[in-house]
């Protein structure tokens, strides 16, 4: 009669065998220092961000120059906090289980990129940098939080990343 | 030093389509503002349309440059073309949004046939730049 069930040596010898690839998916990839400094600037550039959206919009805050809040200002203010909210949840999310970071990490770059590129041919001749100091802190800092973005897709490691180092050794 | 090699890609016939839709589509948007009328900047025109128009010209303009690089890369390194069409992909969707999004009170694109045509046809162009994406990313390395 054929013998269906394992016994204990069998189980253990086939955990045992695939020991390595639990190992590997139970432990996380330790980033760099530098790579989670950027993180923390990534985060906090665009929840100050939405955070300024939303106590302006609220009128919790004054504005320094009621007239940059006219209607079509706050409709692209409104615009840019809405995709950056969920760029900044696909970022996070992303980076929490490590799958397709760096695909999230350049597409936010390439939004930021072009909304930066937007921005200035639309609102160039109409934005004067003194009246409104909650955007220009925004805009002054702008090549800063492009910088955090590019250093963030390079020095990010995955996991396969950090098991060819390994395999390596 | 590695010698630069120029061969054609083995890609499905649907990859083919995707890339000719897309040439075709962006040399249409960029024929529809090279022909555009100067009296657009006249001062009876509406700010709207003339920032829409400097902001297209700007945005074909590297567009245009990415037409002639993306065929080099495609027949000497898959890896980068790869790379090259995710990037133009993001930037794609990301316009399609800020248009749509974001910028939809500020700028009009002009009432011209060409640049209607083109407005209709943009989520076919995103449409043919997510396939080639894919299938560049999803290609087994063997088989390119």
């Amino acid at each position: 009669m054929n013998r269906h069930k394992l016994n204990d040596e069998e189980m253990s010898a086939l955990l045992e065998a695939f020991s390595d690839a639990r190992v590997d998916r139970s432990t996380g990839v330790s980033q760099s220092t530098i790579f989670k400094l950027c993180v923390v600037l990534v985060n906090i550039y665009i929840l100050f961000f939405i955070t300024t959206y939303i106590l302006l919009r609220e009128n919790l805050i004054v504005a320094i120059n009621p007239d940059m809040l006219d209607e079509k200002f706050l409709t692209v203010f409104h615009g840019r906090a809405y995709v950056m909210f969920w760029l900044w949840a696909a970022f996070n999310i992303s980076l929490y289980f490590n799958l397709g970071f760096r695909l999230v990490a350049l597409s936010s770059l390439i939004y930021v990129l072009n909304s930066t590129v937007d921005s200035f041919f639309v609102f160039h001749e109409s934005f004067n940098f003194t009246l409104a100091p909650y955007f220009s802190a925004f805009i002054a800092t702008r090549p800063l939080f492009i910088l955090a973005l590019i250093v963030i897709m390079f020095l990010h490691k995955t996991a396969t990343a950090k098991r060819h180092a390994a395999d390596f050794r | 030093m590695r010698r630069l090699e120029f061969k054609t890609p083995k890609m499905t016939r649907v990859f083919w389509v995707s890339f000719f839709i897309s040439y075709l589509l962006v040399l249409i948007a960029i024929y529809g503002i090279v022909t555009t009328p100067q009296d657009i900047f006249d001062v009876t025109s509406k700010i709207e349309v003339q920032t829409a128009f400097k902001l297209a010209t700007v945005r074909l303009a590297v567009a245009g440059l990415g037409l002639l690089v993306y065929p080099a890369l495609l027949w000497c390194s898959l890896k980068w073309s790869k790379y090259f069409v995710v990037s133009v992909t993001a930037w794609a969707i990301a316009m399609y949004l800020d248009d749509y999004l974001v910028l939809y009170r500020v700028i009009e694109y002009p009432d011209r046939g060409v640049i209607v045509f083109f407005q209709a046809t943009r989520p076919l162009l995103i449409l043919s730049l997510i396939w080639m994406s894919f299938e560049l990313s999803m290609k087994p390395k063997d088989r390119r």
